[in-house]
């Protein structure tokens, strides 16, 4: 899969395993990188523009054994941003589905 | 960094090594850019600041290259000196009714011209370098001025300047060989001139013995 329409794509995608529950940046690289052929160290940038943006925060958590965590979760704005971008995607990929398959048929 | 150290613990925890572990991070050139478009987005509070802060870097930046340039300016009228000594002593041109020179015999004064011809290639080549370095510091601190106003990644291909560039002399083998020499003649020189000097007058202190300073031994 082309690079350029995964970029856009993986903010939304962190947004959105994050909508469920907070994580932490491992956590979130992982599970992306299951699911869509990234790189592993693709995520971290994103985490660190999407905080930039205020749309997470961030907090620490101890783990037993281990040093703390760094957690992801959604602000508010983060929330509404991902609301609004997930409708509006969810709408793009559909319009761009519709056109492949009737290109598909001709 | 935290990050990327904790990725890399986990990484290692599930028995993957870290030459694997970071073939699988990704081009370091990709991620950097990621970052490189992070900066000062948003807030037009952040643009103030950071012109603000601009501003006061320009202003330093500017009493350095004041200071650098003089120090440059003084390092030429150091290789404007030498080589006028040189010219004068070299071709005997005391004898012209405004170029003082210091008397001596006529050997004594072509070994000193040489000394010091090889004095002014030396601190010549040194000046150049000098005003290269200040150069390459303006180059440096323009980037980082363009940096800090538009954050796109430099996608040119060219690699950034060395704030401290390679000595020309490291870099350039013929010039290297020519320095080489000239420390040698200078060295030189300067030594067979004093010994010169010492066996024309008579006495150690040979300045003294022709009056240079205004009074005789």
């Amino acid at each position: 899969m082309g690079i350029q329409y995964k970029k856009g794509v993986l903010e939304l995608c962190v947004m959105a395993l994050l909508k469920k529950r907070d994580r932490y940046g491992y956590e979130i690289s992982e599970t992306l990188s299951q699911k869509i052929d990234i790189a592993d160290g693709t995520v971290y940038p994103i985490l660190r523009k999407l905080k930039a943006d205020g749309l997470l925060s961030t907090y620490l958590q101890e783990e037993s054994g281990g040093p703390p965590r760094k957690y992801y979760s959604l602000t508010r704005l983060g929330r509404e941003t991902y609301e609004t971008d997930r409708a509006q995607y969810l709408l793009f990929a559909a319009s761009v589905k519709k056109l492949l398959e009737d290109d598909a048929d001709e | 960094m935290e990050e990327y150290r904790q990725h890399f613990a986990f990484k290692l925890a599930e028995g993957h090594t870290e030459e694997e572990i970071a073939a699988k991070l990704g081009e370091p050139e990709a991620i950097a850019a990621q970052y490189d478009a992070v900066v000062l987005k948003g807030k037009g509070g952040h643009r103030a600041a950071a012109l603000v802060g601009l501003g006061i870097a320009d202003f330093g930046f500017g009493l350095l290259c004041l200071l650098l340039y003089s120090i440059g300016l003084t390092l030429g009228c150091f290789v404007l000196s030498f080589g006028l000594l040189s010219l004068g002593l070299i071709f005997d041109l005391g004898r012209l009714e405004y170029f003082t020179m210091p008397e001596m015999p006529y050997h004594c004064a072509l070994v000193f011209g040489l000394a010091f011809a090889a004095l002014t290639w030396l601190a010549g080549v040194g000046t150049a370098a000098f005003f290269r370095l200040i150069s390459r510091l303006i180059r440096s601190f323009r980037r980082f001025h363009r940096g800090v106003l538009l954050p796109s990644p430099d996608k040119s291909g060219k690699d950034s300047p060395a704030v401290c560039p390679d000595s020309p002399v490291k870099s350039r083998p013929r010039l290297r060989r020519a320095c080489i020499i000239a420390a040698v003649i200078f060295a030189l020189c300067l030594a067979a001139g004093f010994i010169l000097c010492v066996a024309s007058s008579g006495h150690v202190e040979f300045w003294h013995a022709w009056g240079w300073f205004g009074y005789g031994a």
